[in-house]
């Protein structure tokens, strides 16, 4: 079971904020520029930058360049690492209870 | 980090008795036999167990390609065919998880048939701490995200 702790970590800081989990959820449903980030937030640009970036080192979301416009969007690729790892424990788990399972059948007489 | 323990269940009814069950996960040498029982290139590479409240057991397993895993902890709860609790984390520094809890739990379900039951926890302070909220939004997210991306997908093609 290979896991990169370091960038889980991330991953997991980023979404303990409620504000970077609201930006996550505007995010899933379109890319959108910082400005359009900002006004529902009521909050500055730079306070939203700085959320964006601890999201984007988290590897949660990435900037997509349209011309001289910077759009941010979820990192489909990222979630679903952080997801997976939890079902990687959940099919370790599972797989001893199958061997488990298996061995009780070969010891019945 | 702060936050509501976040864990992973699972159970599985077998066709066996819950004190042999519980001998098979707490005996050095029934563990040997089907810790990695059928998994292709996967071998248990020995346990060592100390079965008290505060003992250690040591679980080595090899991998396909001959790399060996070690899992250890220490025995927190002990009620033979009913419950057995131990911390849980890796002995490689690389692979260190910290604060980890695994609770395996043996009810009878009648018919020679005991439900086994294992939840492993991650508790405040493991080192992938995770908060409740962070965790479940994330997969609503990943929902989403694949959601859209299928439908997308749909609407481009070819028609």
């Amino acid at each position: 079971m290979v896991t990169n702790s370091e960038a889980l970590d991330r991953t997991f800081g980023a979404l303990a904020d409620g504000t970077r989990r609201a930006i996550l959820g505007r995010l899933a449903r379109g890319a959108a520029t910082v400005g359009e980030l900002a006004e529902p937030f009521h909050m500055s640009r730079p306070a939203i930058s700085k959320h964006l970036r601890v999201l984007e080192r988290a590897g949660l979301v990435q900037r997509e360049r349209d011309g001289r416009l910077s759009r941010c969007a979820l990192d489909a690729a990222g979630l679903r690492d952080a997801a997976e790892w939890l079902g990687a424990y959940r099919a370790f788990w599972t797989r001893r209870l199958d061997a488990l399972a298996r061995y009780m059948e070969r010891k019945k007489p | 980090m702060s936050g509501v323990p976040r864990s992973v269940r699972v159970s599985r009814v077998i066709r066996a008795p819950a004190d042999q069950l519980f001998r098979a996960w707490t005996d050095p040498q029934e563990l040997q036999h089907w810790w990695h029982l059928d998994e292709n290139g996967w071998e248990c590479a020995g346990a060592v167990v100390d079965l008290r409240v505060g003992g250690e057991y040591r679980l080595a397993m090899t991998d396909p390609d001959g790399r060996t895993h070690v899992a250890i902890g220490v025995y927190r709860e002990i009620q033979p065919g009913v419950r057995l609790a131990f911390t849980w984390d890796w002995e490689n520094p690389a692979s260190r998880v910290g604060n980890t809890v695994v609770t395996v739990e043996f009810r009878d379900v009648g018919d020679d048939h005991t439900e086994v039951t294992v939840t492993h926890r991650f508790e405040d302070g493991t080192r992938i701490g995770m908060h409740e909220r962070g965790w479940t939004d994330l997969l609503r997210l990943l929902e989403r995200c694949t959601a859209g991306s299928s439908r997308a997908e749909s609407t481009e093609a070819p028609g």
